[in-house]
């Protein structure tokens, strides 16, 4: 991938040993959903947070932008502590698609929702018409620039809140869950626009059960459970160590459990993908067959 | 006059459906949703719902207790019929009483104060017993994991959380039929495993009719005994998943962006490296035929 090298530059995103609860009860000891997380976020990465249901990832995106301030520790973006900045301050800097994609459409078009971020930033008329056609011509919808975005389907309302946040063009991506309801080609179109981004220094992070997803566009993944930091690393190595998931509550997808079921065949246990595992297989079929692979050529 | 059989109560009929929604501003198109649809569900059967994002398989959803057309307007044509009741002759809160639903957001599934409150919300509404209902309460939160999670207020859960609440929610309504909009979509993988376990069991032992709309291609190819895949309103592919999973028709799905299960999609691409014909849909059978192939020199 022609993504920049990370990490001999500043990172996008900080955070300094964060933690956070959600509740302060007088005298009692907070309860921390998050504990002690320390992450840096480079131009280029996509780094994806894998975690159990309930184990702080959404809440890690809230602090990661602002809406949520640290309990201790600091978050900075760009060098600078968000602590001081409102979330409307760092709109431009950190885009960030909520879990839930109604929590962020209100306009009576859906042309007119996406246009409310850039528009807000201050932009003249004829950039903020520029990047809603871009954003709503990179995800295919278009078609539904007029339609009033709350009656879309659950699919549709969630393409327009990404078109939103594309449309913002901040240099940082949070994305939470952003598939999910989504069909293939839609999440497709989402990440062919995710790539062109990174290649020009644009880094991301992904929130995502869908670990295929993960594998095939994340550039490291980080595991959290029970609000801490619990493993670190690139994709092969974290997604197809089921021992490593297994430690978090997660379980690897089909496809990993297959390559480790025939590793003792030949099979690498670490294929990433199916055409991965295809050509792996294929090579080992080859090696113990080799009459069938003569005649068939 | 011949009377015909009784219809059993998990019976769900769709005959001919074809419905749209209505203009959304005056003076504007009905908005076509459904076209011509036609499926039969028998008691203790797993029906998959698949298709690109904005197919038409919410709107299925919703007509299958009559919300489409009776809250929503627009046209209908066709028939549904669950039990033998006519959505269009009973009332939705009748047809609750055979019906359950799971919709799309979580969050709208959620109404109570605490997440105990929101699982009895439903049977109290059909008339049950305040015993029965502590007992159900009780068992539909330990079938979803959240059995810790009883006075704890919903809005304040995480989005799986909450999305494991609403299925317990529907699950205490022990329904005739269980239609569920994605509801694996925002859970970790052991958490969509387990609902998937618990679907299965209910369709096994009390037969239980389910209908289960998802992009999860892997669950549905792993659970559902019958697949509906829609586009545009339609039905494009109908069969069990081993049928709609291969061949011509995969390919079909892939090339209108439509999911497929990662072990089709093995099996097409070792098809089309190695002479063999595999046909595996599970992982297990995926391991036994990759290994015999592997064994007969
Ligand atoms: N607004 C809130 N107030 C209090 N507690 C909350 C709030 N939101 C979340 N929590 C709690 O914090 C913990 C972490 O929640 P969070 O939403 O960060 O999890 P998550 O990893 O995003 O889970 P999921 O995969 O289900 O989206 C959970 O125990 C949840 O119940
Ligand atoms: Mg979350």
């Amino acid at each position: 991938m022609s993504v920049p090298s990370p990490r001999r530059t500043e990172p996008k995103l900080r955070l300094e040993t964060v933690s956070y609860t959600y509740d302060h009860p007088a005298g009692a000891v907070p309860d921390f959903t998050l504990r002690e997380i320390s992450l840096a976020l480079y131009p280029g990465e996509l780094v994806a947070v894998i975690g159990q249901n309930g184990s702080g990832k959404t809440t890690l995106a809230r602090l990661c932008n602002g809406l949520l301030r640290p309990t201790n520790g600091r978050v900075l973006i760009g060098g600078e502590e968000t602590q001081t900045r409102s979330v409307a301050e760092l709109a431009p800097r950190v885009g960030y698609v909520f879990q839930n994609p109604d929590h962020q459409l209100f306009a009576p078009t859906v042309a007119e929702d996406v246009a409310f971020g850039p528009r807000n930033l201050g932009l003249p008329a004829a950039e903020v018409e520029r990047r809603v056609q871009a954003a709503l011509t990179d995800l295919a919808i278009t078609s539904l620039a007029d339609q009033h975005p709350l009656l879309l389907g659950y699919g549709g309302r969630r393409l327009v809140a990404l078109a939103g946040v594309l449309a913002l063009g901040s240099p940082v991506l949070i994305l939470d869950e952003p598939t999910s309801g989504l069909d293939q080609a839609s999440g497709d179109r989402l990440f062919q626009v995710l790539h062109r981004r990174r290649e020009r220094g644009d880094a991301a992070v992904l929130i995502s059960h869908d670990f295929a997803l993960v594998a095939a566009h994340a550039s490291r993944v980080i595991v959290i459970a029970g609000g801490r930091l619990v493993a670190e690393g690139e994709p092969r190595r974290v997604l197809t160590d089921p021992a490593l998931l297994a430690r978090a509550g997660l379980a690897p997808t089909g496809l990993t459990r297959l390559a480790h079921l025939l590793e003792p065949l030949g099979v690498p246990a670490d294929v990433l993908s199916v055409e991965e595992f295809a050509e792996a297989y294929e090579r080992v079929y080859r090696r113990t067959r080799p009459t069938s692979a003569w005649e068939q050529a | 006059m011949i009377t015909a059989p009784p219809v059993p109560a998990g019976t769900v009929e769709v005959t001919g459906l074809s419905y749209s929604y209505p203009p959304t501003h005056t003076g504007g198109e009905p908005v076509a949703a459904l076209n011509d649809i036609s499926f039969r569900a028998e008691p203790g059967q797993i029906v998959g719902i698949t298709g690109t994002s904005g197919a038409g398989k919410s709107t299925l959803c919703l007509a299958l207790n009559g919300i489409v057309p009776r809250r929503t307007g627009g046209a209908f044509r066709g028939r549904v019929a669950i039990g033998g009741r006519d959505t269009r002759q009973y009332e939705i809160a009748v047809m609750a009483t055979r019906v359950a639903m799971v919709f799309q957001q979580p969050e709208s599934n959620l109404v109570g104060l605490s997440v105990a409150a929101d699982v009895a919300f439903g049977p109290e509404n059909l008339g049950v017993s305040p015993s029965e209902i502590a007992a159900r309460v009780t068992w539909a939160l330990d079938r979803v994991g959240m059995a810790g999670y009883r006075d704890a207020a919903p809005a304040r859960l995480s989005g799986g959380q909450q999305q494991r609440v609403a299925i317990a929610a529907a699950l205490a309504m022990q329904p005739a039929v269980l239609v569920l909009d994605e509801p694996t979509a925002a859970l970790d993988p052991l958490g969509a495993e387990e609902v998937l376990g618990v679907l299965g069991s209910l369709a096994a032992s009390r037969e239980t009719t389910i209908i289960l709309a998802s992009q999860d291609a892997d669950a549905l190819a792993g659970h559902a005994d019958w697949l509906i895949v829609l586009d545009g309103g339609q039905v494009i592919a109908s069969g069990t998943p081993p049928d709609v999973y291969a061949g011509n028709t995969l390919i079909q799905l892939q090339s209108r962006g439509i999911a497929v299960s990662a072990m089709a999609e093995l099996s097409a691409t070792l098809n089309a490296r190695v002479n063999q014909s595999f046909a595996f849909q599970t992982v297990e059978d995926a391991h036994r035929d990759l290994a015999a192939a592997l064994s007969q020199a």
